[in-house]
């Protein structure tokens, strides 16, 4: 299953990057005279048009870049975070850890989206914000797993053995630390991009996200919504783009775990 | 005769993992079966209690009582001892619980009765008690409880003593001849001859699923036919010392007043601050050519002491001496240069590389730091390992080419000091014998000083010049090695000396009888 | 126990201040006052305003008051609904919205084990397979993308259950169970793989080896060892379906203070907005220590000290 998972969801990627190219129909197409129309093989939308006649599959591809984008930029940038708090947590160990840590349980436990929510209502929307929101509420599980992972290894006998060897501890960190913190952190990075897929589908799905001319998944949702009784084609069509994906990086996640954790023990 | 087994098979996937196994157990008697890490002892006592995995292919006749085995579901006359009764207890649930399922029913009194037999004093408090509260030798008496709940038969028991220190060894072993007297047959599993030989009636010598000697006990424990037998009767005899050739030389590294307290973590901010006393005002010294042994049970402080002499945590009182110099007040990069000097050895041979690095190039990383002039290769070959060692990952390689390939890489540093922490504990009693002589050589050859630290004075007696004795914390007794092993003068010495298990069976049922 | 416990409530009192310190700026920060897109008042009624609203003292003063009100509940005056206080909108929206939250976070936790469970106990097997994929579908499922499909299959094509609205308890289906359709997932994956990873713990083998009933097995031995990540979890899920809960209530019509939120957001009513999220805030930590507490007593350690 994950290898199918895989080539499905480098289809999507190569369908969202390149598909536009090889549609007759470019995503901002507006056809006035055939809004609303239902998918049709003869018409040529194949998952039909919306309100302004713009043909839905070429939109659903151009969101899908957004969306995809947004994910995997903001994942890279909440575990960059993540793994660096985390990692001077776990190896100072004390007071320092005690307090890092104890920071991350507050704030975990805070409404973070609604302050995020509300921060966006009144600075505006701007493209930086979605990734500064995604990235404030990623961050802190990476950074709790990071400094766990940290925490055990300080412990092990060939950290201590480095220790007694004369290394010092940046070359410590960087040698034998970093290498052996691989493996959760990849793992939970392509766990955490559907996460964060999620978190922009839901900010645009308020009207928080990206703006127009930009579309992602989640605008292109709220939007079915809206519309969804006599045109559900409108909805079920970026829906179920977003579904696909997801279950596709979970699945690959999943496979990654599985197949990484069963070496490192 | 209890238990007849004949001609049992154990494969997975086609490849035996206990091949042709047979014996006969009349009622109380002892089997003991012996064997290392392979062997399928554990294997053939999980057949019997029908607690294989589904994969398990099995093959061969078991009869209890003259009737064949029942399926899996209804062994009702077989019940089991394991080795760590730490998880082998269900964490939350109530020791009275389980020892009622194991009886069927919620008797109170019958249960107390039955810890009572296995020498627990004060029954109804274990009773009240979860695991984790009870001491290690109070649980494997529980452990022992539950079994006899289920009034067997037969009574299997897999490495009940390992993990409990040398004198509650001893007392749970004397509540096992109890029970056997008591009509009770025991099968008991061990890798050391010395456990078994205060019990056993007969023995079965396992190795690669094999048995490759059985009979009466005394017989083989005086006249051992096979070589691996042999191995393993001479692996767990105490060795003799050999008596210091060389005068030591100057003090290398010493500690005077060594204190040092680790505060515990506290459930909550208002708990009251517990703080463990790790060590208390001990003093050492290493000197040049020298073996110095500290010995001492769990809990004696003697890992806090390697730490502190290898300069990796600070003393809480007290100080460091590296050839005069106050280790903890030199500046960083003075005691990393320092460092060379005192190498160390750990206990697991898993854990002591980096996983991500190949053997050879954790080695390559001291020759390399300390621009010592050695090559891998050589320094494979000093510790007996081929040089295709050096491409291997740790987990590649046996635990004993890891120890090994560890020793290579204190080496390559040029240490004066060896300090080895447990580093044959978790070895089979073969390897460690091995390791054993390398030691030996290599310190001869190079006119290395060590510090050895064990819990089995065993493997001490053969290495150490001095030795130490630890309790609590405390340095009880310190002396040289003949002096200690023969004429020691402190009371936890002489307890401590009294409860190592030897293979001679008459030896072993005096010292269990008079524990 | 008593010692966490207070421990824990020493924590969430700072905790809550930074969030009202926080909610508190935001509101001042933001741009255009509350009477933007009212039309042009008279000075002297937008100074009257401005005084009722404390608006004219320092800054300090104005936190002191606010301080002091919600403490004793009292978030000020709605912006938007000029004759009621917030705390009246927030009581009128909170049983709602506790009734679906609440249940959906329930119906997360027994169905999401009860899937756990079946899955763990058929493992390998086609049932096993099939429940995990449904979890790993469920994963992918957030509420505002499910909430609108099924209101789609069931409300309009099969006409089972109202779409929208509140009062009969019809009404509560779809939005719970979309609601709880991720955490469901998330704990049947949990649960699973607890079951698995303890079965073949020490303990259980000893169990078997007493030949205890493989069913008492599973529920006295193995589960109250493995829900114990599935009780942590319990925390983030309640946070995700209070935030969830702000799309479900406005799909769904549905009249709690999730609703008010986001019609607070979008009409700059700050006082309401920052008065759902500092209630919203204070229900997540009350539940945070609760799953604490039921975690100290099931870890054997803590409970036999208590």
């Amino acid at each position: 299953m994950p290898r199918a998972a895989f080539w499905i969801f480098m289809a999507v990627v190569i369908l969202c990057f390149v598909g536009p190219f090889l549609l007759p129909f470019s995503a901002g197409q507006m056809d006035l005279l055939d809004t609303y129309a239902p998918p049709s093989l003869a018409s040529g939308h194949l998952l039909g048009t919306d309100a302004l006649g713009r043909d839905v599959l070429a939109r659903v591809l151009e969101a899908g870049r957004v969306s995809l984008a947004v994910g995997f930029a903001a994942t890279l940038a909440s575990s960059l975070i993540g793994v660096f708090y985390g990692a001077v947590a776990g190896y100072r160990g004390g007071t320092t850890d005690q307090l890092m840590m104890r920071f991350v349980d507050v704030v975990y436990a805070l409404p973070f989206m609604f302050f995020v929510i509300v921060l966006m209502v009144i600075v505006g929307r701007q493209v930086w914000l979605i990734f500064v929101a995604i990235a404030a509420v990623e961050w802190l599980t990476m950074a709790r797993i990071v400094r766990g992972q940290t925490a055990s290894l300080r412990q092990m006998d060939f950290i201590k053995a480095a220790h007694a060897m004369g290394l010092r501890d940046g070359v410590i960190i960087r040698r034998h630390i970093v290498p052996n913190l691989a493996t959760p952190v990849v793992i939970f990075a392509t766990l955490s991009v559907p996460q964060a897929v999620m978190i922009e589908s839901f900010l645009s799905f308020l009207g928080l996200g990206v703006q127009e001319p930009l579309s992602s998944w989640g605008s292109m949702i709220q939007q079915g919504v809206a519309d969804m009784e006599f045109a559900p084609w409108l909805l079920i069509a970026p829906a179920a783009a977003m579904v696909v994906t997801l279950v596709c990086l979970t699945v690959l996640g999943d496979a990654a775990r599985d197949r990484l954790d069963k070496r490192a023990t | 005769m209890t238990l007849a087994v004949d001609s049992l098979r154990i494969a997975y996937a086609g490849s035996a993992v206990v091949d042709g196994v047979s014996f006969s157990l009349p009622p109380s008697k002892c089997l003991g079966v012996v064997g290392e890490s392979g062997s399928g002892k554990s294997q053939m006592g999980l057949a019997l209690m029908g607690l294989l995995p589904a994969t398990a292919e099995t093959d061969g006749t078991v009869h209890i009582h003259g009737e064949a085995l029942p399926d899996v579901a209804r062994r009702d006359q077989l019940a089991m001892v394991f080795q760590d009764p730490q998880s082998a207890f269900c964490p939350h649930m109530r020791i009275a619980d389980q020892v009622f399922e194991a009886m069927g029913g919620r008797d109170a009194t019958a249960a107390a009765a039955f810890l009572k037999q296995a020498g627990l004093s004060n029954p109804e408090q274990v009773l009240a008690a979860y695991p984790h509260a009870l001491s290690g030798g109070m649980r494997q008496r529980a452990m022992l409880a539950m079994a006899l709940a289920r009034t067997p038969s037969v009574i299997v028991a897999d490495e009940p003593t390992t993990a409990l220190d040398a004198e509650v060894q001893l007392a749970l072993l004397k509540e096992f001849a109890a029970v056997k007297a008591s009509g009770v047959s025991l099968i008991l599993i061990s890798h050391d001859m010395g456990v078994i030989a205060g019990l056993a009636d007969d023995i079965l010598v396992m190795q690669n699923g094999r048995a490759v000697e059985q009979g009466a006990a005394e017989a083989i424990l005086r006249q051992p036919q096979h070589p691996y037998t042999r191995d393993l009767i001479a692996a767990a005899t105490l060795k003799q010392a050999v008596p210091a050739q060389t005068q030591a030389g100057p003090v290398l590294i010493e500690g005077r007043g060594l204190t040092k307290r680790f505060p515990m973590p506290k459930a909550h901010p208002f708990a009251r601050t517990h703080v463990k006393q790790a060590l208390v005002d001990a003093a050492i010294e290493v000197r040049a050519g020298e073996t110095l042994a500290i010995v001492g049970e769990s809990g004696s402080g003697k890992s806090t002491l390697a730490s502190l002499m290898l300069g990796l945590a600070p003393p809480s009182e007290g100080e460091v001496l590296w050839k005069g110099q106050h280790f903890t007040a030199l500046p960083p990069q003075h005691q990393r240069r320092l460092r060379r000097h005192v190498q160390p050895v750990f206990q697991d041979p898993f854990a002591s590389f980096d996983p991500q690095r190949t053997l050879g190039r954790s080695i390559q990383d001291m020759i390399d730091l300390h621009g010592t002039n050695h090559s891998v290769e050589a320094l494979l070959a000093s510790v007996n390992l081929s040089p295709d060692i050096a491409e291997r990952y740790p987990h590649q390689a046996s635990g004993g080419q890891n120890q090994r390939a560890a020793l290579a890489r204190a080496l390559a540093a040029d240490p004066e000091v060896l300090v080895c922490d447990e580093a044959l504990s978790a070895l089979d009693k073969t390897t460690q014998a091995q390791i054993l002589a390398l030691l030996q050589r290599i310190k001869e050859e190079r006119g290395l000083a060590m510090l050895f630290i064990s819990h089995d004075l065993d493997v001490v007696a053969a290495i150490a010049d001095r030795i130490a004795v630890l309790k609590d914390g405390h340095m009880v007794e310190t002396g040289p090695v003949q002096q200690i092993m023969q004429s020691p003068q402190s009371p936890y010495t002489q307890r401590l000396l009294a409860a190592q298990t030897v293979p001679d069976a008459a030896v072993m049922r005096a010292k269990i009888t008079a524990s | 126990m008593i010692g966490v416990l207070a421990s824990r409530l020493l924590w969430a009192i700072p905790t809550m201040l930074a969030i009202i310190t926080l909610a508190f700026f935001m509101m001042r920060i933001a741009p255009g006052g509350p009477f933007d897109g009212e039309r042009a008042m008279t000075a002297e009624v937008k100074a009257n305003l401005e005084r009722a609203y404390k608006l004219d003292k320092p800054v300090y003063v104005q936190y002191g008051h606010y301080l002091a009100g919600v403490v004793q509940g009292d978030f000020g005056p709605s912006f938007q609904y000029r004759d009621q206080s917030v705390s009246g909108l927030i009581r009128q929206g909170l049983g709602p919205s506790l009734l679906v939250g609440g249940l959906a976070v329930s119906l997360a936790f027994v169905m999401g084990m009860a899937l756990g469970i079946t899955a763990a106990t058929h493992q390998g097997g086609v049932v096993d397979r099939l429940t995990m994929a449904l979890a790993s579908l469920g994963l992918a499922l957030p509420s505002f993308v499910i909430a609108p499909l099924l209101a789609l299959a069931f409300g309009v094509g099969l006409r089972l259950f109202p779409v929208a609205g509140w009062g009969t308890a019809a009404h509560l289906a779809l939005p719970v169970f979309a609601l709880s359709i991720p955490y469901a997932a998330s704990i049947a994956r949990l649960t699973r793989g607890g079951i698995l990873a303890t079965t073949s713990a020490p303990f259980v083998r000893t169990a078997r080896a007493k030949n205890v009933s493989p069913a008492r097995i599973l529920w006295r031995h193995i589960l109250p060892q493995a829900i114990m990540p599935v009780v942590s979890y319990l925390g983030p899920s309640a946070a995700g379906v209070l935030t969830g809960s702000v799309v479900i209530e406005t799909i769904f019509q549905i009249p709690g203070i999730g609703r008010y939120f986001v019609q607070g957001a979008l009409n700059r009513d700050f006082t309401l907005v920052m008065g759902v999220v500092i209630v919203y805030a204070a229900m997540i930590i009350v539940f945070n220590l609760l799953v604490d507490l039921v975690l100290q007593r099931l870890d054997p350690r803590t409970r036999s000290t208590a």
